[in-house]
């Protein structure tokens, strides 16, 4: 599903190497945890995988296909078949917890009936359906990254980038949003989740742990 | 589409506070390109009529032959340039002064024998310099023309006038376009850069430029419509409202026009098309950066 080959990274004119030589593949299915301290090169894994950054060697292949020299127009459609859940939620704020749930269904064109029944159906899942008029800033952060949940499945990706999804949330709140991609990891969704808290790895059994130290792969358990 | 125009007036009306500071700033702008193109064309409206004015005499000498006042007259009725003409003999003339000068009884009673000429009094259908040579000279051929008062130099005057003031408020308004449609610009820009962290989300969920362009481009249009709604009534109200109880005799004189329905038009297409350039172009400034470089 996800495959690196000798990627490397360099930020600040190659003066600070992000990510260095990674390879691995990581197969469709698999709960995968990128762990390791803060500026290990987790978040720049993810952003490559989304194409949110280029790397400046190797190749990355996302569902097979490469995607180090895509097209710029071909990037929403990289984007679509990845759900990515933030930190810092990154919600419209401007737009309602339903409406943030539907906008990427509104921009791949599906029917409205459509629509309603799937943004109803995800919401009603992550218990924010009675919460579907409320703008996100009037949420609690537990609330904030459900609903960032929800909008990450609404065009059921085939893999789920999260980085540090619990990063803002308390303990339970924390362990809230694991159940939560642990049950769309049993359904087969492929899961990349970057924290630097290690026993919420623990909570998902058989997850694979890929563990970086200043941007190279120090490990690969699981 | 419909998709695209709830969503444009859905942002709009969430975006109130800086889409109110849009709509006041370029309210502004178009108020003043319009307010003087306006003064420009209620200016050249005055000088028209005052040009409009203009008509030649050609008196005649005491002595002329009825003949020769046979032909003139036959000349001027033939002429296309000519839309009407009346002749006056002398005592025509002299009854004339007198009515015109009934109020100065002094003037009438100086008056032993009979000063003035006759004349004829020649209106044209277009007021333009080369006819009016033209028809000088052909006149001037005539036996027994003793002078001919052409209004050639008034011509001239109000010629001069209409063109330094048409260059004039020309260069005030294209300054004030360039002025406008850099404030709009602006505004405009500073209206997404607001929204730049909604961009770089749309962006990020895999959202195509075209999708994230499009309510923005309508919610400018908006803006540019009421702006352009607004604009409008204010100079309606001013044109038609306050400026005739000013206390001024020239506004009299100057009998404001105010938009046709022509022009309302143009300027609603042109709001709209600033609007949409404007947008586009603040938005592909947004579009080519990298989420990496944000």
């Amino acid at each position: 599903m996800i495959k690196f080959s000798n990627v490397k990274k360099w930020y600040q004119n190659k003066t600070v190497k992000a990510i260095d030589n990674a390879s691995f593949e990581i197969k469709k299915g698999d709960f995968v945890f990128l762990t390791g301290h803060s500026g290990s090169g987790k978040t720049t894994l993810l952003k490559l995988i989304f194409k949110g950054t280029n790397p400046d060697s190797g190749e990355i292949f996302v569902d097979n296909e490469n995607i180090v020299n895509i097209r710029d127009s071909k990037i929403p459609y990289l984007r679509r078949k990845i759900g990515v859940v933030f930190q810092d939620f990154k919600l419209l704020y401007n737009k309602t917890v339903y409406e943030n749930t539907a906008y990427i269904m509104n921009a791949l064109n599906i029917s409205n009936s459509v629509i309603k029944l799937k943004t109803e159906k995800i919401l009603k899942e992550l218990g924010l359906w009675y919460k579907r008029d409320s703008f996100p800033h009037t949420l609690s952060s537990g609330e904030q990254q459900r609903a960032a949940i929800a909008r990450a499945l609404s065009n059921d990706p085939l893999i789920i980038l999260a980085d540090e999804p619990t990063g803002n949330l308390d303990i339970d709140n924390g362990k809230t949003i694991i159940d939560l991609l642990r049950d769309l990891n049993y359904k087969g969704t492929t899961i990349v989740m970057a924290t630097h808290n290690l026993d919420f790895a623990r909570l998902v059994n058989n997850s694979i742990n890929i563990v970086l130290k200043q941007g190279k792969i120090e490990k690969i358990s699981g | 589409m419909f998709f695209f125009i709830k969503e444009g007036f859905s942002n709009f009306s969430r975006n109130k506070f800086i889409n109110i500071i849009s709509i006041f700033v370029i309210s502004i702008s178009i108020f003043f390109i319009i307010f003087f193109y306006l003064l420009s064309k209620n200016i050249g409206n005055f000088i028209a009529r005052l040009k409009s004015d203009i008509t030649i005499i050609a008196y005649l000498n005491d002595n002329i032959e009825s003949d020769s006042v046979e032909s003139l007259h036959y000349f001027l009725k033939s002429n296309p340039d000519i839309s009407e003409f009346k002749y006056l003999t002398k005592q025509q003339a002299l009854e004339e002064f007198k009515d015109y000068s009934k109020d100065i009884p002094e003037l009438i009673e100086g008056i032993i024998d009979n000063p003035l000429p006759a004349y004829f009094e020649i209106h044209l259908k277009k007021i333009d310099a080369s006819i009016i040579s033209k028809l000088l000279s052909q006149i001037n051929n005539f036996n027994g023309i003793e002078s001919i008062d052409s209004g050639q130099k008034k011509l001239n005057y109000l010629q001069t006038l209409n063109k330094t003031i048409n260059y004039i408020l020309f260069v005030i308004v294209f300054i004030m376009f360039i002025f406008s449609a850099f404030i709009a610009f602006n505004t405009i820009q500073l209206t997404f850069y607001s929204r730049a962290a909604e961009i770089e989300i749309q962006k990020l969920i895999g959202v195509t430029k075209f999708f994230i362009r499009l309510p923005f481009i309508i919610e400018s249009a908006i803006t540019m419509f009421i702006s352009s709604t607004i604009c409008i009534s204010m100079i309606y109200i001013f044109f038609n409202h306050i400026l005739h109880k000013l206390p001024l005799p020239i506004l009299a004189d100057l009998n404001f026009t105010f938009l046709n329905q022509k022009e309302i038009a143009i300027i609603y297409v042109a709001s709209f098309l600033a609007g949409l350039i404007g947008s586009f172009a603040a938005l592909s400034r947004f579009m080519s950066m990298s989420i990496e470089n944000e």
